[in-house]
């Protein structure tokens, strides 16, 4: 048997001594491997290409779902046996993450337990199906529920980003749900869906196994040996990338409900999707107008509307959505605020957004990339984001290439082409009443 | 639980030959806890300051100002004052640290606050001098001061929009005031330009200490030297006189803290609390969140403080079953007082937390706030050192005596947000004190 396993393994031509290397198995699964002898501890990253899109319709959240319950435990790893195994061996930052597109599982831990965190992720990717009944999934669909309520409904800023998601993507499209779903119909999820979900999306050939940091001399064996038998047959995940709808028309979304004494307004665009022409703009745009730009810009003769914002560019393998949310200054309008935003926006549409203050913004997100990088979770993200093990210059790691290269015009062309009015969804929260 | 637990136990050692390989985990190593060494300098510069240098290599280096505050002083006040000065005359010093890839950030550390920055490796002796002068001559105008007092009162705004960090902010401002760094709107509207010149000049004359965290930095010193020890002891908790609720009808969970001062302790006491809450944690979760089905996740905090530090429990529960949650964790928390051990886990728990210890080290600008709450404690750089080498030792007896101790029910402020009609039906007739709404 570890013969037929050891010719499973389709390793790069590489000396046998060298710990890093990147593989794909007989079976599909892609392989990893970043060794740093400096690095005290070893990280571990499995990613199923297997997100909130792949939810079928009228089961919005499914995916993550599946999330909990493959924490459930699995034919050979029961949960109580796991919890034991990350106490003996001190391993850490045992989650999981459920996105729109993908679903990934970390650890971080002592390197002599990296060969019980492969025996555990084998196990999840190949036997948790079928483990499960009603009444375990009753218990999970409870916890999600309340996990929904602390992270979603409790707190009204949350609800502002639903809303705009909402309204940014029609109902049937995939990302309408949010990756969270609606309540009740992650309450209407069935064994059979889990399973269902399980059999398409958890396997080999659907995933990609990272592992970073100090690792053991006898990791390749380990990964042929608990990974090497599993069967392949994923159905991939959907690919929605071709399905952009250019909107002509601002839509304007009140708020469920108040935020606070002063208004609010979020923002929300369709923009440029992972790594594709403008998501690096998108970035350094976010990042200048979030280190002072925004303000500088926004000065006028009018008293100025907003106090505090939060700009990002959440960049997604299908479609990104870039957010503006502000908080006003007391007795500001939510109307007078978007006015500013508006101004702001065709300024750097015109090319006022400086130089010096691009030149700043690229150099913030190179360093905040080294930054990640500095401990193995991060790093193990990243090299799953196309980083090599062991770069030496900024233009080889992609990330960093694409911040570099961006220009003031390019950041003016995705003001002006992509962050138009009309093109948004506002969510608009007033103020309470004193 | 612990007759489950010692089961596998021995599951987990023998490999039985009727099962296949992947039936039975591989055998366990023996685990222990490996940290990279990463050594502290400390040296005097010429002002007779001290400078403390760590030797971490990477592409970014961390530069920082670590402010010994002392009694007295405002920390709302306090850490606004000194984001002014971080961010500058119409936001230069932000310019200036971002020509360098960085972006200051300033972190409040209950006995005083550090102003740091990560930029490019190359760059932090340039970042260093920026932050030097952002400190002594800071320069902003009343625009400057205006934008971040609106800014300050946003961020106060999306405080109070999520009710777990309301109840955490209500706690710490009834127990221990030092551990609240943002403060309430009120206040903010009142600074002036001279009381955040005050302040800052305050900071600025008082202990301090330059840090860098970099392999190949040199620092121009003279003798070695460390800090003396300044550890103060905060008085004991009271017994709790009230429950406090913060309104905020409709919402569909009740936020809860519980939480209490903690005197200064030495490292060993200190690792024996850390151990104490996971396993107060952890049964309090089996609870609330797999028995009972009442919330998603339970919260301890523990930040020691030479002037006193905060413990909390912070977790939201379906607001229907408020009252039977918190019966269960006075309940939970009782069981535990009177009989509490954790046997073999012991040392397993131990090691677990000194890794994690070791772990939250591998980014330079936890490493340089460690630094700086070592040097604003008092405490020596040996205490950090031991941190980072995962050394600690924690005996059961110091365990129990912590959960003795810092986990008495009667002793744990108890603050609810959520509606106040719903909570007194639920609460009122639990015995745990009078209920006191805030407007």
């Amino acid at each position: 048997m570890l013969a037929a396993l050891a010719m499973a393994l389709a390793l790069a031509a590489e000396p046998a001594a060298d710990r890093s290397f990147r593989a794909t198995l007989s079976n599909g699964l892609g392989v990893i491997v970043c060794h740093d002898a400096r690095a005290p501890y070893v990280a571990v990253r499995v990613r199923y290409h297997a997100g909130s899109v792949d939810d079928p319709q009228g089961r919005s959240g499914l995916a993550h779902v599946v999330e909990h319950m493959t924490y459930e435990g699995s034919t050979h790893v029961p949960r109580a046996l796991r919890e034991l195994v990350e106490l003996e061996l001190a391993a850490h930052t045992n989650n999981a993450e459920t996105g729109f597109h993908a679903t990934d599982y970390h650890w971080t831990a002592p390197p002599e337990a990296l060969e019980h965190l492969l025996w555990i992720e084998a196990d999840r990717m190949g036997f948790v199906r079928g483990q499960h009944g009603a009444a375990t999934l009753a218990g999970v669909q409870r916890i999600v529920a309340n996990e929904r309520r602390e992270r979603v409904e409790q707190d009204p800023f949350m609800g502002l980003q639903l809303q705009a998601i909402a309204a940014l993507f029609p109902p049937g499209d995939p990302y309408h749900g949010a990756v969270i779903g609606a309540a009740e119909e992650v309450a209407a999820a069935t064994i059979a869906d889990v399973d269902a979900f399980l059999g398409r999306y958890y396997k080999p050939d659907n995933a990609v196994l990272v592992i970073a940091g100090r690792v053991p001399e006898e990791t390749r064996r380990w990964i042929e040996l608990y990974f090497g038998d599993l069967s392949a047959s994923a159905q991939k995940g959907r690919d929605d990338g071709a399905r952009e709808v250019r909107r002509t028309e601002e839509t304007r979304v009140r708020a469920a409900r108040p935020v606070g004494p002063a208004p609010a307004v979020l923002l929300a665009w369709r923009s440029p999707g992972l790594d594709a022409d403008g998501d690096a703009a998108a970035d350094v745009l976010a990042d200048a107008l979030s280190h002072g730009e925004f303000v500088r810009l926004a000065r006028s003769d009018a008293a100025p509307q907003i106090a505090r914002t939060r700009i990002v560019q959440q960049s997604e393998a299908g479609r990104s959505i870039f957010f503006m949310q502000a908080i006003g200054r007391r007795g500001a309008t939510p109307e007078a605020m978007i006015g500013e935003i508006d101004r702001v926006l065709a300024r750097v549409a015109g090319g006022e957004l400086t130089e010096a203050a691009v030149r700043r913004a690229r150099q913030r997100l190179v360093r905040e990339h080294r930054t990640i990088a500095q401990d193995p979770q991060g790093r193990a993200a990243q090299l799953l984001a196309g980083a090599p093990c062991s770069p030496r210059t900024d233009d080889e790691v992609p990330d960093r290439a694409q911040w570099l290269a961006v220009t003031p015009e390019a950041v003016a062309r995705v003001a002006g082409e992509v962050l138009r009015p009309n093109a948004r969804v506002a969510v608009l929260a007033p103020g309470e009443a004193p | 639980m612990r007759a489950l637990i010692v089961g596998l136990s021995a599951a987990l050692a023998g490999c039985g030959a009727n099962h296949s390989w992947r039936s039975l985990p591989p055998a366990l190593p023996e685990a222990g806890v490996v940290a990279s060494d990463v050594p502290i300098e400390v040296a005097t510069l010429d002002d007779g300051r001290p400078a403390y240098l760590v030797r971490r290599s990477g592409d970014t280096a961390v530069v920082g100002l670590a402010l010994r505050t002392g009694p007295g002083i405002d920390p709302a006040l306090a850490s606004f004052a000194l984001g002014l000065a971080a961010r500058g005359r119409d936001h230069a010093v932000e310019d200036a640290l971002g020509e360098l890839g960085g972006a200051a950030e300033v972190r409040w550390l209950v006995d005083g606050a550090v102003l740091r920055a990560e930029v490019d490796a190359g760059a932090w002796r340039p970042a260093l001098t920026v932050l030097e002068r952002a400190l002594r001559e800071p320069e902003f105008t009343e625009a400057d001061l205006e934008e971040l007092r609106a800014e300050r009162v946003a961020a106060l705004q999306r405080r109070d929009g999520d009710p777990a960090r309301v109840a955490l902010h209500v706690l710490a401002g009834r127990v221990a005031p030092m551990h609240d760094p943002l403060g309430d709107d009120r206040a903010v509207e009142t600074w002036t330009d001279g009381h955040v010149r005050e302040v800052l000049s305050r900071l600025a004359g008082g202990a301090r200490a330059g840090i860098v965290v970099h392999a190949d930095a040199r620092l121009d010193a003279g003798s070695r030297a460390a800090p003396s020890a300044v550890i103060a002891r905060a008085a004991e908790a009271e017994v709790r006189s009230e429950i406090v609720v913060v309104p905020r009808p409709g919402l569909p969970q009740t936020a809860i803290a519980l939480g209490r001062v903690v005197p200064a302790v030495d490292a060993d006491a200190s690792l024996a609390i850390e151990v104490a809450g996971v396993a107060v944690a952890s049964a309090l979760r089996d609870v609330l969140r797999r028995d009972r089905g009442a919330t998603y996740s339970v919260a301890l905090g523990y930040a020691p403080a030479a002037s006193g530090g905060l413990l909390t429990i912070e977790t939201q529960v379906e607001t229907g079953a408020l009252g039977g949650s918190l019966r269960a964790i006075v309940d939970r928390l009782r069981e535990l007082q009177a009989r509490f051990a954790l046997g073999d886990q012991l040392s397993r728990v131990s090691r677990a937390i000194r890794v994690e210890r070791v772990l939250a080290c591998q980014r330079s600008e936890t490493l340089a706030d460690l630094v700086a709450g070592s040097f604003v404690a008092g405490r020596s750089t040996g205490e950090l050192q031991d941190v980072l080498r995962g050394r600690g030792e924690v005996r059961g007896d110091a365990v129990q005596r912590a959960v003795r101790a810092y986990f008495e029910p009667a002793r744990l402020q108890i603050v609810l947000v959520g509606d106040p009609e719903r909570i007194a039906a639920q609460v009122g007739g639990l015995g745990l004190g009078p209920i006191r709404v805030l407007r």
